[in-house]
């Protein structure tokens, strides 16, 4: 029952998405089926930018600008038409062996230009240099831009809709869906005397937190958790040691990222004097998180809400630790 | 021969006293600066993203004293607060306002320029390197409680200074333009390497990009012990030259033949200046502003001298350091603004002000 | 007291030689005068005998000792020096400036006292300047400036002074007031005083003995009267002008030579 709900729910969505693309081939017109797609190309689509493009043919070389968006290529199955990553793409293992077309904001645009792929996928930072540069050069670009878990699933299933895959994306966005229900069901109705205040460690210093406009913020808030920098503005804002020991966090959670670097939010979180007396610190309640988990917009969020609720409601959670 | 009668002979005149170097004013502007600072000290440490009562700020700061007996009825969240943070970070504010001042200040009298500043021949660029190194090597130390990237900008530092000194020297002596140039030269090489390194490490970029425009929010007590005894000595150093740095601006020539031994005072300088900046820039990152800007606000108040100028500039750049860091942390509160970007909003307009009230001339 | 002497000095620039082989001595109480064309190398001397040029070759000594030798400190408590431009921070004021004068004789720790104030007072009242003193450098002609660095060297109490074209901005009763005491002073305390003076009048009417410099070599050496001859003249300095005597002091006076081609252009 609830998952017929989830479905319908997720239809709907679907469906005024597309009644909002203008006048197309009349195959996209009708309410997408659950199943199967007849989705014949060219396909017109409009991106999470606003911009609308246009598919001329069923891409059979795509580009991805953003490890998150080479995850999503992954799971939609669609690796053996991916031919160019960036750098920093390591998800799936596979991903590293593909050709490397640049960093994450430094794009070799020559390379990519050079692979003429069919399909590319960017990110919201090459808003402003990138993607123009692209379409100058008359290649097919859509931009993923999910600020919410919401357009996270929206985005996979554009990239189904612009590939073809449309129903295994459907899968998956569905799946994805089902497990973040699993989570607000239980989350969803706690008082906020009964959420705890997370404080989440982007990096340590100068201390930098997630402000209320971040899908890392929307993790903490759907796994039940109160962000203590949700007042401070948007974007990633430092927040001064002293707010940090007042605002008294019972949970602390620490990014671990990449390079050199990668462990050392974790570590002040566990030997910074000073906040020795926090309650996080008093009941050993100091995690850590691959930023891969909760910093990319692809398949693998949910997993981070997931330890997320973990972290913040181990007695509604069980993990398997 | 009308040499004859010449006026050989003194008239034991003896020298009016409004004639004397203006000490007595300075001496109390010394004085009145002092108080100053305390008064500043003691707004910092109340002032903060936490608020505070100040009769509790207060006790606590008295209970750290001997014999002083209260029953603390504060919790340990704020004691931390205090004593911990808020205290090391506004000391240690006022120790870098200090050192740059008063190397900003010696700098414009060793190279007679002013337009010089701290970082003129190098320093800053090579503790940017030594921290840019210290943020991407896979070595984690703790020495005595500091971490790899503030004892590598350190030794970056002193190591940049060195190598424009050895540059510069022909023999026995070392021409100032030529330090000069060589400074420059050496810096703009170490900047770019920085750039480059920081490209290619696309994820350490926030913390490194952050910690070259300078901040003092983590500051911790171990920072303070091994900054202290350089600041100290470094400081010491040049107050006690002080007199020979007014005789050193009558240019070289003039200078040796009043009995300065020219090249040893240049070294003597030269090193106690770039111990303290180098003190203060692997802690805190680059602060600018200060070096250059308020050395000229104590010379357009106080005059030229540098037995007056050292001093009253530590005071001036400790008291206007604190300050601006008190700004810092309480103007977007509880986020915090890097105070090198504060530094000049902060001073250049007073600064302005002084230019147009004063019409003397300036050095 | 001390006595002055180059022995065998010869002063280059890189590889330019200035002067050759230049040997004399300057007695205490005695003023010696060096002149010469521009550029003969009156000033580059007096350098080298303050230690600002190092000798290409050849000693100066003071009272016997080599002056390289010599600690900074020491030299400028024996030697004092009046530079030919004196650049000088312009924020200071003029008695801020003689005080520098007292550097010698203070310690590293040590300030002035109220005796070394009023020898710097009476310094600047030998010369006429204690009505600057209260005023900036940038506020000050080259004449008074020079004035302020001549009470700069009094101060400095010297054994021996140093001058090096000290009257080349000053009017004429000026530099008869400078040079009255800088004479006086000489011959009260037995100072040894070497000026360089590009003023033949002015160099015969005050130096004991004179050093005619040319082509980095002495070209005379003697009183007024045995160097500042026609015959020398004409040899250094070319046709210009000519040497008559003093009619009261009997002593040598330079004058332009009358000639058909510079009296036409005064009839005009």
């Amino acid at each position: 029952m609830r998952l017929r709900i989830v479905v319908t729910i997720f239809l709907i969505v679907s469906t005024v998405l597309m009644s909002f693309l203008g006048a197309c081939t009349p195959a996209t017109e009708e309410p997408v089926p659950p199943v199967q797609s007849k989705l014949t190309f060219p396909v017109d689509i409009t991106d999470q930018m606003g911009r609308v493009v246009t598919i001329e043919k069923m891409p059979e070389t795509i580009v991805s600008l953003s490890p998150g968006h080479t995850e999503i290529v992954f799971a939609l199955g669609l690796e053996d038409r991916l031919v160019g990553v960036t750098e920093f793409c390591d998800y799936p293992e596979a991903a590293k062996d593909k050709p490397k077309i640049g960093g994450f904001s430094t794009v070799d645009i020559e390379r990519v230009v050079g692979i003429q792929p069919d399909l590319i996928l960017a990110a919201n930072i090459h808003r402003k240099e990138v993607i123009p540069e692209l379409e100058r050069l008359g290649l097919p670009v859509v931009c993923l831009d999910p600020t919410t878990l919401e357009e996270v699933l929206e985005a996979i299933t554009l990239v189904g809709k612009c590939s073809g895959q449309e129903e295994k994306a459907s899968q998956l966005a569905t799946g994805m869906g089902d497990r973040i229900k699993a989570i607000t069901y239980k989350t969803n109705n706690l008082t906020p005397a009964e959420r705890p205040r997370v404080f989440y460690i982007l990096w340590h210093d100068p201390l930098m937190t997630v402000g209320s406009d971040t899908r890392i913020h929307e993790l903490i808030e759907l796994a039940g958790g109160i962000n203590i920098a949700q007042d401070l503005g948007e974007g990633y804002p430092t927040i001064s040691l002293e707010a940090v020991i007042i605002a008294n966090p019972q949970v602390i959670v620490a990014g671990t990222g990449h390079g050199e670097g990668a462990v050392l939010p974790y570590q002040f979180a566990l030997t910074e004097e000073r906040l020795r007396d926090v309650d996080a610190r008093v009941n050993g309640r100091v995690y850590k998180i691959n930023t891969d988990l909760v910093g990319r917009p692809g398949p693998r969020i949910v997993d981070g809400l997931e330890r997320f609720a973990e972290f913040i409601h181990p007695e509604l959670f069980k993990g398997d630790q | 021969m009308s040499w004859q009668q010449a006026k050989l002979s003194h008239t034991n005149q003896a020298a009016p006293a409004a004639v004397y170097p203006h000490r007595r004013g300075r001496v109390y502007a010394i004085l009145g600066l002092l108080v100053l600072f305390g008064v500043m000290v003691a707004l910092a440490i109340t002032v903060g993203s936490a608020r505070i009562p100040l009769s509790t700020t207060i006790d606590i700061l008295l209970s750290k004293l001997p014999l002083v007996d209260i029953t603390p009825h504060w919790t340990s969240a704020l004691e931390t607060i205090i004593l911990e943070i808020r205290l090391p970070r506004i000391i240690l504010a006022g120790l870098v306002g200090a050192a740059l001042a008063i190397a900003g200040a010696t700098y414009q009298g060793l190279f007679r320029n002013p337009l010089a500043d701290p970082y003129l021949i190098g320093v800053a660029q090579g503790a940017a390197l030594g921290a840019v190194v210290g943020f991407i090597l896979p070595i984690d130390w703790q020495w005595l409680g500091l971490g790899t990237v503030p004892l590598f900008a350190f030794v970056g530092a002193l190591l940049s200074v060195a190598v424009v000194y050895t540059v510069a020297r022909v023999g026995k002596v070392m021409p100032v333009t030529t330090l000069i140039l060589a400074g420059v030269a050496l810096g703009a090489l170490l900047s770019s390497i920085v750039s480059y390194l920081i490209i290619t490490s696309e994820e350490q970029l926030h913390g490194i990009m952050f910690w070259l425009m300078g901040s003092f929010s983590l500051t911790q007590w171990s920072e303070i012990k091994f900054v202290l005894p350089y600041m100290v000595v470094g400081v010491g150093v040049l107050l006690i030259y002080a007199r020979s740095l007014n005789v050193m601006q009558l240019g070289e020539e003039q200078a040796q033949q009043l009995g300065i031994d020219v090249e040893k005072l240049k070294l003597i300088l030269l090193t106690a200046a770039t111990l303290v900046t180098a003190a203060a820039v692997s802690f805190v990152g680059i602060i600018g502003f200060v070096g250059i800007i308020i050395p000229h606000a104590v010379r357009l108040i106080w005059g030229p001298d540098y037995r007056f100028l050292l001093p009253l500039s530590v005071l001036v750049g400790a008291i206007f350091l604190i300050l601006t860091d008190i700004v810092a942390r309480t103007v977007l509160a509880p986020s915090e603004v890097p105070i090198g970007v504060i530094t000049a909003f902060c001073g250049a307009p007073f600064f302005l002000y002084l230019l147009r009230r004063r019409t003397k001339v300036l050095f | 007291m001390v006595k002055l002497e180059m022995q065998g000095i010869t002063l280059a620039y890189g590889d330019k030689k200035i002067v050759e082989d230049i040997t004399f001595q300057v007695m205490p109480g005695e003023m010696v005068g060096l002149v010469g064309p521009n550029g003969s190398g009156k000033s580059t001397i007096i350098k080298a005998l303050s230690r600002v040029v190092t000798p290409y070759s050849g000693t100066v000594l003071i009272n016997g000792r080599d002056i390289s030798r010599i600690p900074r400190r020491e030299l400028s408590l024996l030697i004092s020096v009046i530079p030919q431009i004196p650049l000088l921070p312009s924020a200071f004021t003029a008695f801020e400036i003689v005080l520098m004068g007292r550097n010698p004789h203070l310690g590293l720790f040590q300030y002035e006292g109220p005796r070394d104030m009023d020898i710097a007072w009476q310094a600047m009242e030998q010369t006429s300047t204690q009505c600057l003193a209260e005023r900036r450098i940038s506020e000050l002609s080259g004449g008074e400036i020079q004035c302020v660095v001549i009470a700069r060297a009094l101060t400095q109490e010297t054994q021996a002074i140093l001058l090096d074209e000290p009257t080349a901005n000053l009017d004429i009763s000026r530099q008869i007031e400078i040079l009255d005491l800088v004479k006086g002073l000489c011959r009260k305390n037995k100072l040894a005083v070497v000026a360089a003076l590009h003023d033949l009048n002015l160099a015969a009417h005050y130096c004991d003995r004179l050093l005619l410099i040319n082509r980095g070599g002495i070209h005379a050496e003697g009183t007024p009267i045995e160097v500042i001859n026609t015959q020398n003249l004409e040899q250094v300095y070319g046709h210009g002008s000519y040497v008559h005597t003093h009619p009261l002091s009997g002593l040598p006076a330079v004058l332009p030579r009358v000639d058909s081609s510079r009296n036409s252009s005064l009839n005009k």
